[in-house]
């Protein structure tokens, strides 16, 4: 039985009637749930991208509205018009984006940059002269674990972007393919992603020695690679990912110099080397045919030049836009002194942090 | 609601083989779970707006 992407969508939207049928256990189709979840999974990313950015100061119900039009939105226009083998970016410019670079990455972290700019520092992060304070973690070996877990979670946020064969709509019967329906092998995509996180890692290292920077080289190594994770070839993919580690503390650095309190480098690790990655796969792999097919359109340098842009504004605009009128509205920022009392006091029945919880009685004996 | 099948026999499974399939429970299901939602975002809203002004106060 056949499954067409309309029906498989009104599954989705409607669940009920005929089209319910695919959403609910079955014997005809053993993948589209799986592909369902791993693009929910990839619009929650996005939100999960932004979120880190914007910590400590937004109210949930501004957060959450931006999180719906970044997640059901901005993401799936982009991905729509360069993830995809009918994609007008793929089909007119030849853009190659398999890991989401651009099209998730950059376009998460533009959006986060738009909605900074409106939703402002937290207090304390800058001076009165402009210079700006390190508002450091609570506990560093938790936030590594923390940054641990994301890299071990691309292995299945990258694997979910290869369409597996044998299904209705694969590209071929006996081996899987990129979305572009171009060739991919499992071994060297994971391989590939190990020399992400290698390169980066030590990059990162080289430039700061700082722990919480080398993870989040790691995951700046991954993403300068995600674009060409399927034709990079592994000691390649670690040289990018290696100046991937190196430029990003800068970057983020750059970014603090003009008043933008990123907390956790999201807009530099996500956006501005998802943009990164993107152009340099136009350097290295010009000439490879982006998708299948004689007359195919080839990567190249311009084409991805042109994604990179696109990306930028597609996550920027709606970002800043939205988000300016969740400020008019009294929906963005959080009240000063919630913020200054900190949001899990106020807002939550518990203490996360050892500093906020009261000793215990002493025990009598 | 019943084996979704007019014989009870795995055997005549040609596609779906949930509970309510072929009736209107799927759709009641899903405006349920909706609606569980969007009420619980809506308490989540007013929660925090209350707290936001205790702690203003």
């Amino acid at each position: 039985m056949g499954i067409s992407g309309l029906e498989y969508a009104n599954a989705i939207a409607l669940g009920w009637g005929e089209s319910a049928q695919y959403m609910g256990p079955n014997i005809v189709d053993q993948i589209d749930g799986v592909f369902f979840g791993a693009f929910a999974l990839f619009a929650a990313t996005t939100a999960s991208i932004m979120s880190g950015a914007v910590i400590e100061r937004i109210q949930t119900v501004g957060f959450t509205i931006l999180a719906i039009v970044l997640g059901s939105f901005a993401w799936v226009l982009a991905a729509a018009w360069g993830w995809h083998a009918d994609g007008w970016m793929v089909t007119m410019f030849g853009l190659h984006d398999f890991g989401a670079a651009g099209l998730v990455h950059a376009v998460a972290g533009f959006f986060a940059l738009g909605v900074l700019i409106n939703l402002g520092p937290r207090i304390g992060k800058f001076n009165a002269d402009g210079t700006a304070n390190h508002i450091g973690g609570h506990n560093m070996p938790i936030t590594v674990v923390g940054l641990m877990l994301i890299i071990v979670g691309f292995w299945g946020f990258l694997m979910a972007c290869v369409v597996p064969p044998g299904e209705s709509w694969s590209w071929f019967a006996d081996k899987p393919a990129t979305i572009y329906g171009t060739p991919i092998v499992l071994g060297s995509l994971a391989f590939n992603i190990l020399m992400g996180i290698a390169g980066g890692i030590i990059g990162a290292w080289i430039y700061t020695k700082d722990p919480f920077w080398m993870m989040s080289g790691a995951l700046a190594g991954i993403i300068s690679v995600a674009s060409g994770l399927d034709i990079y070839f592994p000691a390649l993919a670690f040289i990018v990912a290696f100046v991937a580690g190196v430029i990003l503390q800068p970057c983020a650095a750059w970014l603090e110099k003009r008043g933008i309190d990123d907390a956790v480098g999201a807009v530099t690790v996500h956006g501005t080397i998802g943009l990164f990655g993107l152009i340099v796969l136009g350097i290295f792999a010009s000439g490879f045919p982006a998708l299948q097919g004689e007359g195919a359109p080839t990567i190249s340098l311009v084409g991805q030049i042109v994604g990179a842009i696109v990306f930028f504004l597609i996550g920027f605009v709606p970002g800043y836009v939205v988000s300016l009128i969740l400020n008019g509205l009294g929906m963005l920022r959080t009240p000063e002194a919630a913020e200054k009392a900190g949001l899990d006091p106020t807002k939550v029945p518990a203490q996360a942090y050892p500093e906020g919880i009261s000793a215990s009685p002493a025990a009598s004996s | 609601m019943g084996f979704p099948y007019d014989t009870a026999d795995w055997a005549v499974v040609d596609g779906a083989m949930f509970m309510g399939w072929g009736s209107a429970a799927p759709g009641l299901y899903t405006a349920a779970a909706a609606i569980i939602c969007i009420v619980v975002l809506w308490m989540g809203n007013s929660s925090e707006k209350a707290k936001y002004e205790d702690a203003e106060k």
